[in-house]
């Protein structure tokens, strides 16, 4: 029985060894590099073993618990709607209209360019005195609003570039699964009589829920490293009011060259996500519909 | 009757054409702008920012952005690019679609756990991984090599999970019956599995090519050597602490993303066309 | 699947043959220096050509510069590559990070070869010498240098009937105010035009600002801030005025060069690097560059990086190595060299008699603008060093901006926060 068991591994193993080895090397054992270090003081030369020191300092800094909050903010701000657009453009997408190359295209557009490229556009569209979002207030009659310089909308203007720059890449997600559901489910509902809602909830939904639950987690488990927009368009300003968690510690690591500090907060973070990711399962284990 | 359904039809595509075509709009936007902006003068720039359409259309800044930077210059930088994201992708899609299928067919015992283990590397940010990568790829010798740009990309826990939702969604009767015939699991994942797959491989391919065309700082970090350089780390050049080059750097951009743009467009024709010939669904 | 193996094949005979190939005959029996920059775009092409030069004039030696984009990724490639000792023979880095460096042993102190070669260092200015000295050693060596500088839109200036540049804050602040509300200014373009616009996040301009109003940022060990002083309130309050009163706003990092260039604002205050950029983005208007205005003093805080050798690697970083890398700084901070550099980039020269040169008496005569820079040279002086001060300057510019962007902010609550917060990073909490 065991020694059953034991080939069964083995085979599957001969399967994701491949893949897995590089995973291990590169993705795997720094977690623990990680670790490691954030059991350390001194960033560049010689490290002193400082013990859980660098963890108990992130609960009385106010900087971390700040960034903490203005990441869930993020998360919440941008991962719903996110899934919800791209499940409807998806929908959209699907169906048989013309010009469909052309339209997905270009709504996978903001996904192919380069954030760094895109960030700089939208700061221009941000600009407050000249910036095409602003010119379109005055131009209905809306004060403009300073995106960027202040501390309410900083954070709201992030999260709208960014649900633009993410809604491509799940709309393509949910285009792969739709079109893998089979069309009889369809056309024997419709011989039912079944309405298009009815259609949408009994077969689409569940059908295309393991693909839901991978955007989902995917999502969140991206959102909470959000980083690179930060980065280009406001450095974690105005303020503090859009430094995230990865900022935080980018900020620690590579400016301040407290490497043991910032692993720590890397792995606070690793924990945080893996947490969520645990409770995301436990739901699904009842929600998505899986054929095997 | 028959009538009535087809005007339905047709209100209904109208419908949906009025709002993708608002939603392109929004799409469009900020890339027609950074097109926009890259036939733009300097000055132009500067004295009206906002303006819609450059004056007119000057292809300097795209002759001055492609021989800009350092001595190899943009066609060394793509020719890496391409070579890098082409293979890293060829190596996600074998690797990852192996490991896949494992996960969705297979039974093996600590299954969900050794998947947990591979979701956790996600769950790290990269900014935390450089320094222990860059020691791991020192310890190798790999630094300033091909290989620490390609390597370490060629699996990744995000395609292995993309492809294991897909895999799960065909049913393991078919597995059991190719087995039945006296198919070899091998046989099965190469004739059956992959064929199938087609569109969930496609945009797993897809996602690699395009992170690897857009990595910035993973690049920097582990090359030195200008005969390595990238073409994102060739953008860098334009936008400096001191000021921005907008003009050139919007066109080296639009010159960066244009070849994507057309890979794209072809290949979600493909992406069309596998579904459909695929013929098992329907 | 046979076609599988053959692609995988073909692939790895392709990388083999491309990470196999290495040895560069260039390099045959030189001394290598390899040398990690951020100059890009237009300065890493004088740089690029200035090292050809000094590679043509000294056969033995090769200098190799490796650009790495910008100074967040200079310093995130040293961070790593300190890590595992594979630094490079020469780099640029800010004092903070040379300071850092010092701490963790990697670091050849310059002061050893100064030493060795009894070298006179009394041409330089003072204040780029101690700018590099950590724990009474010279460390480091200047290398890019920048001086901040008005920039004044010179059109505007007589539209708004302002006959003279401002040169106190006062009239500084007036001559904002004249921009703002003028209506023949307002009416000259099709935009608004304001003041002036700068970044709160960058504290350089509240640190000059203070410092020119008769403040000091910390005692002489950088163990105390006093920036709950006096002419601290009024830096802020000049600040403060400005955005209230609207005759200013706010950007980020150098986009008020741009606001400047699209003639939106009147007057910036910036680095003298800008000029090259602005130049090169062309300027459409008279303008015209000054001397910082002052209120109590005359100050001006220069920025920018310094070169340092390490000491870590044995691939480059040998006896060998670090002296042929200690004759290139040497080499491009000598007379002619740093006033080349000088002309071609707007970086400050380290050396007085470089002023003296034919090639910069000459480019003086020509060009106007980069003498206000130069002009300010005797009464320059540099920020903090420590790492700690890194922090600080930060935490300044955060809280700043913080300030800057409320809409009623409390001057004095925002200066015992930034007080508090700096006082206690200098001390160590």
């Amino acid at each position: 029985m065991k020694n059953k068991k034991l080939k069964k591994l083995l085979s599957a193993l001969c399967y994701i060894m491949p893949g897995a080895m590089i995973i291990l090397t590169f993705h795997f054992i720094p977690i623990f590099y990680s670790l490691y270090y954030s059991f350390f003081k001194g960033g560049l030369g010689k490290k002193t073993f400082v013990g859980i020191t660098n963890y108990s300092e992130l609960i009385t800094d106010a900087d971390f618990w700040l960034s903490l909050k203005n990441t869930v903010f993020y998360v919440i701000g941008t991962v719903p709607t996110t899934i919800v657009l791209s499940l409807i453009i998806a929908l959209l997408l699907n169906s048989k209209i013309k010009g469909l190359s052309i339209y997905r295209t270009i709504y996978y557009l903001p996904v192919i360019t380069s954030i760094n490229a895109v960030s700089l556009v939208w700061k221009w569209l941000y600009n407050t005195h000249n910036g095409l979002l602003n010119s379109m207030l005055e131009f209905i009659g809306l004060n403009p609003i300073s995106w960027l310089f202040d501390k309410n909308w900083a954070m709201i203007a992030i999260i709208i570039m960014s649900i633009w720059k993410g809604l491509g890449y799940n709309v393509i997600i949910f285009l792969a699964g739709l079109q893998g559901i089979p069309k009889q489910l369809y056309e024997s509902a419709e011989i039912d009589g079944a309405g298009l809602w009815h259609q949408f909830r009994n077969i689409t939904i569940p059908m295309i829920s393991p693909v839901t639950f991978f955007v989902f987690v995917m999502s969140t488990i991206s959102s909470f490293q959000v980083f690179a927009q930060v980065y280009m368009m406001t450095q974690g300003g105005p303020g503090k009011a859009t430094t995230v968690i990865v900022y935080h510690l980018y900020d620690k690591a590579f400016q301040k060259f407290e490497l043991g500090g910032s692993s720590a907060i890397a792995f606070v973070l690793f924990l945080i996500i893996f947490a969520m990711t645990m409770f995301q399962r436990k739901i699904a284990e009842k929600k998505v519909h899986y054929s095997n | 009757m028959f009538k009535k359904k087809s005007n339905r039809e047709k209100f209904f595509k109208t419908i949906v054409h009025i709002l993708l075509i608002i939603g392109a709009f929004v799409m469009l936007f900020p890339f027609f702008w950074m097109v926009s902006t890259s036939f733009k003068t300097q000055s132009e720039i500067n004295d009206n920012p906002t303006a819609l359409f450059p004056n007119e259309y000057n292809f300097n800044n795209y002759r001055q952005a492609w021989k800009a930077g350092s001595s190899a210059g943009f066609g060394r930088y793509f020719f890496n690019t391409i070579f890098v994201a082409t293979i890293t992708t060829m190596g996600q899609l074998i690797l990852s679609s192996l490991a896949a299928f494992a996960f969705a067919f297979l039974d093996f015992p600590h299954k969900e756990r050794i998947f947990l283990l591979l979701l956790g590397t996600m769950m790290i940010p990269q900014q935390a991984l450089l320094v222990p990568d860059y020691i791991i790829l020192h310890k190798l010798g790999w630094l300033d090599t091909y290989l620490a740009l390609i390597v370490p990309w060629v699996c990744s826990a995000f395609s292995i999970f993309l492809m294991r939702q897909f895999f799960r969604g065909i049913p393991k009767e078919l597995f059991e019956a190719s087995r039945i015939d006296g198919s070899s699991t091998l046989g099965f994942y190469f004739r059956i599995l992959i064929p199938l797959s087609l569109p969930v491989m496609l945009t797993a391919g897809m996602f690699s090519f395009l992170g690897s065309w857009n990595s910035f700082i993973w690049p920097l970090i582990v090359t030195s050597a200008d005969e390595l350089r990238v073409i994102q780390v060739g953008l860098a050049n334009f936008a400096q602490a001191e000021g921005t080059q907008w003009g050139l750097l919007m066109a080296a951009s639009t010159f960066c993303t244009v070849p994507l743009i057309v890979g794209y467009f072809f290949v979600q024709k493909k992406f069309i066309q596998g579904i459909a010939t695929s013929g098992m669904k329907d | 699947m046979k076609k599988y193996f053959n692609l995988i094949f073909v692939v790895a005979i392709v990388l083999f043959a491309i990470t196999g190939c290495g040895g560069n005959p260039e390099e045959d029996g030189k001394t290598v220096v390899t040398f990690w920059h951020a100059m890009g775009g237009q300065l890493e092409t004088t740089l690029t050509n200035m090292i050809d030069q000094f590679n043509k004039e000294n056969p033995d030696i090769l200098v190799k510069p490796q650009c790495m984009g910008n100074y967040q990724t200079l310093s995130q490639k040293l961070m790593a590559a300190s890590q595992v000792g594979n630094n490079p023979t020469i780099a640029q880095a800010y004092e903070a990070w040379t300071q850092n460096f010092i701490d963790a042993g990697i670091v050849e102190p310059i002061q050893s070869y100064i030493d060795k070669e009894k070298m006179d260092l009394t041409d330089f200015y003072s204040v780029m010498i101690d700018n590099n000295i950590f724990n009474d050693k010279i460390y480091s060596f200047p290398f890019n240098k920048s001086m901040p500088v008005l920039y004044v839109n010179m059109d505007m200036l007589k539209t708004a009937g302002i006959k003279k540049i401002p040169e106190t804050h006062d009239e500084l602040m007036k001559a904002y105010e004249i921009l703002s509300t003028n209506k023949a200014v307002q009416t000259m373009y099709a935009n608004p035009v304001k003041g002036t616009a700068f970044s709160a996040r960058d504290a350089w301009n509240f640190f000059c600002l203070l410092q020119q109003n008769g403040g000091k940022l910390t005692n002489k060990n950088e163990t105390e801030a006093y920036l709950n002083s006096e002419p601290s309130k009024k830096s802020l309050k000049f600040m403060l005025d400005t955005i209230k009163n609207d005759y200013g706003y706010l950007t980020q990092g150098y986009e008020h060069q741009t606001e400047f260039l699209a003639k939106k604002v009147g007057i910036i205050m910036s680095s003298s690097v800008s000029k090259s950029y602005m130049e090169n983005d062309k300027v459409t208007f008279n303008w015209a560059s000054a001397p910082l205005t002052h209120n109590k003093t005359k100050s001006a805080i220069l920025s920018g990086t310094n070169v340092l050798i390490f000491n870590n690697n044995p691939k480059t970083c040998n006896e060998k190595q670090k002296e042929a890398g200690w004759k290139f700084i040497k080499w491009f901070t000598d007379r002619d060299q740093t006033a080349h550099w000088s002309i071609e980039t707007n970086y400050m020269p380290v050396r007085k008699s470089s002023l003296k040169t034919e090639i910069m008496i000459a480019n003086i005569a020509k060009d106007p603008l980069i003498k206000a820079a130069l002009d300010q040279l005797p009464i320059a002086t540099f920020e903090p060093k420590s790492s700690k001060w890194f922090q600080c300057r930060q935490v300044i510019g955060e809280i700043l901006e913080e300030c800057l962007t409320e809409k009623n902010p409390e001057i004095n609550k925002y200066l015992e926060k930034i007080d508090t917060t700096v006082n206690s990073i200098l001390k160590g909490e």
